[in-house]
């Protein structure tokens, strides 16, 4: 069944996993006495992962004013958590053994008084309280110089930031990738940074270096298949969706890499409809996807995972 | 029957092994709090809420005459866009580059006027609503004399270290002096203004290929928290300047 850990503090949802697994082996066991052992033994074993993510939420904790022109009532952390829990519940129901992952692709910091004011805290506080898995570096996330970002995120932040191509050898706050558990499914999840010179002012990011995303995401990614042995592999992003240039946006980074299964992104505020389907370099399936900005967008994917 | 069944199964099972993860579904659901709410979200932001409210009580400045943003004419854009000017110049100054020779700001930038008393930090977020950033871009003589001749257009917009005399009918422009010497459409001209002007909003189409282009770290509100602030310090109370800088000719009056 589970392993049964005397310090874990979440007996809620692992009852109700329980009971899903107890009815899911129920019928397991019921449909055997009518199928052959050997079909049995085919079927494969089989999870879903229901995967939220946001983007550029730029302090937006407050809904948008209910007179507002375009975004009334729109956006902010009431509706934003009323959502994810909404989706929670749902997972929770769901015929197959469903878990939840929520994530952010960065500029969590800049946009509301609430940020002049408090520099980040009630941003990550609340995404603490949501169970936030992890964020990358956006590059307002550094408005208020690196040394402010570090201090914030230790004392605030109960999730990870995730950076493979920033370098910062001094004090590292930021991991290259991290390993997720959710159920029996294992999630690999690794963040790529935009190329910060010209964007980010010289003083507010002293001692941190970038690198071309393609060649060190690679290097996380295959770490996380073959070593990590991740079903799942996750990219949050602050490139940007798509630009004419030769500047390297979320697509170009789909089709010169392969092993990932999804690229979160942000930076560009891009509303997509729904995800988008890209070839990577071994012309198999990246999904794409960019929930708007300010948290009037809640991103939401769900796969089905075979384990 | 039984037979078709376990070959469908066995198929099943093989498509399974060239695709472990499947999208089965997704959705980018709009936010929106009348539809679903999270009280325990919303109480994150409780505490600090009520210290916002006081934080933006805050006296950061002294004013002895209303500051007012009255589109093309209000002494606001002008106390704004001199301490666009000063702190573009500062800038320059730190990162050794020549400085400005004018300041232009949008009417529409500026949201609210303050009254005669204190000046709150509150009185600076509701005049300076947005997250714009100071930055300085240079433009050639012909995108200088085009964003000249719009400024004469509208008969005036925030506006320093340039006076513009502008008439009724096209072309508006009149007379144009920067840094009280007469334009010369053959040099080039350092501008500060704000990000979204000089990405070209609100029409300010001239600023979209200039000669160079720098994003100041400095907010337009920050500059204008600073320059209040400091020139209270200064003279106890911000100067007024009750002086147009973008005035009628004599022409069109009549």
């Amino acid at each position: 069944m589970f392993k049964t850990d005397p310090n874990c503090v979440f007996i809620p949802p692992m009852k109700a996993k329980t009971r899903r697994q107890f009815l899911q082996q129920g019928l397991v066991l019921g449909s055997g006495l009518l199928l052959p052992k050997w079909a049995l033994a085919a079927a494969p074993r089989k999870a879903k992962l229901i995967l939220l993510h946001t983007n550029d939420f730029h302090s937006r904790l407050e809904a948008f004013p209910s007179n507002h022109r375009t975004w009334p009532n729109q956006g902010g952390i009431a509706g934003l958590g009323g959502r994810i829990m909404q989706e929670r519940y749902r997972a929770d129901y769901a015929p197959l053994p469903s878990y939840h992952l929520l994530v952010d692709s960065g500029d969590v910091f800049q946009g509301t008084p609430y940020f002049n004011l408090y520099g980040g805290q009630p941003e990550l506080e609340w995404m603490s309280q949501m169970g936030y898995a992890a964020s990358t570096l956006g590059n307002h996330e550094f408005d208020n110089g690196i040394e402010h970002l570090k201090t914030v995120h230790r004392q605030h932040a109960h999730f990870p930031l995730l950076s493979c191509n920033y370098h910062y050898d001094a004090d590292p706050f930021f991991l290259p990738y991290t390993v997720v558990e959710r159920g029996p499914i294992r999630i690999g999840l690794t963040g790529v940074g935009i190329h910060p010179y010209g964007l980010i002012s010289e003083r507010s990011m002293t001692g941190l270096r970038y690198e071309d995303p393609v060649e060190p995401l690679q290097k996380a990614v295959n770490h996380l298949r073959q070593n990590e042995r991740c079903h799942l592999v996750i990219v949050l992003s602050h490139l940007g969706y798509q630009y004419d240039s030769d500047k390297i946006d979320d697509h170009k980074l789909a089709a010169r890499t392969y092993g990932i299964d999804a690229i979160l992104g942000g930076h560009t505020h891009t509303f997509l409809e729904e995800p988008v389907r890209v070839k990577n370099a071994k012309r198999e399936t990246v999904i794409i996807n960019q929930a708007g900005w300010a948290g009037l967008r809640l991103g939401k994917l769900e796969f089905e995972v075979r384990l | 029957m039984k037979k078709f069944f376990g070959v469908g199964l066995v198929l099943m099972a093989v498509s399974a092994c060239r695709t472990p993860v499947q999208l089965r579904d997704a959705h980018n659901y709009t936010i929106d709090q009348s539809s679903f709410y999270d009280s325990a979200s919303a109480a994150v932001l409780v505490p600090y809420q009520a210290s916002l409210t006081d934080s933006m009580s805050t006296i950061i400045g002294h004013t002895e005459t209303p500051l007012m943003n009255t589109r093309k004419t209000g002494n606001l854009g002008r106390v704004m866009a001199d301490y666009t000017l000063e702190y573009a110049n500062r800038y320059c100054q730190e990162n050794n580059q020549a400085p400005c020779d004018f300041a232009v700001l949008n009417n529409g930038g500026i949201r609210n006027s303050i009254g005669v008393g204190p000046i709150s930090l509150g009185h600076v977020f509701e005049v300076s609503p947005f997250e714009n950033k100071l930055v300085i871009v240079q433009l050639n003589g012909r995108q200088t004399a085009e964003l000249l001749e719009f400024i004469a257009a509208q008969e005036g917009t925030p506006l320093s270290g340039a006076e513009i005399e502008f008439r009724s009918q096209a072309p508006f422009l009149v007379k144009a002096q920067v840094q009280g010497q007469a334009f010369d459409s053959r040099r080039s001209y350092r501008v500060a203004t704000n990000d979204y002007m000089a990405l070209g909003g609100d029409r300010f189409t001239m600023f979209l290929n200039p000669e160079s282009f720098e994003e100041t770290p400095w907010m337009i509100r920050d500059v204008l928290l600073w320059g209040l602030g400091s020139e209270t310090q200064r003279f106890q109370h911000v100067q007024d300047r009750p002086q147009l800088r973008v005035y009628p000719s004599h022409e069109s009056q009549n």
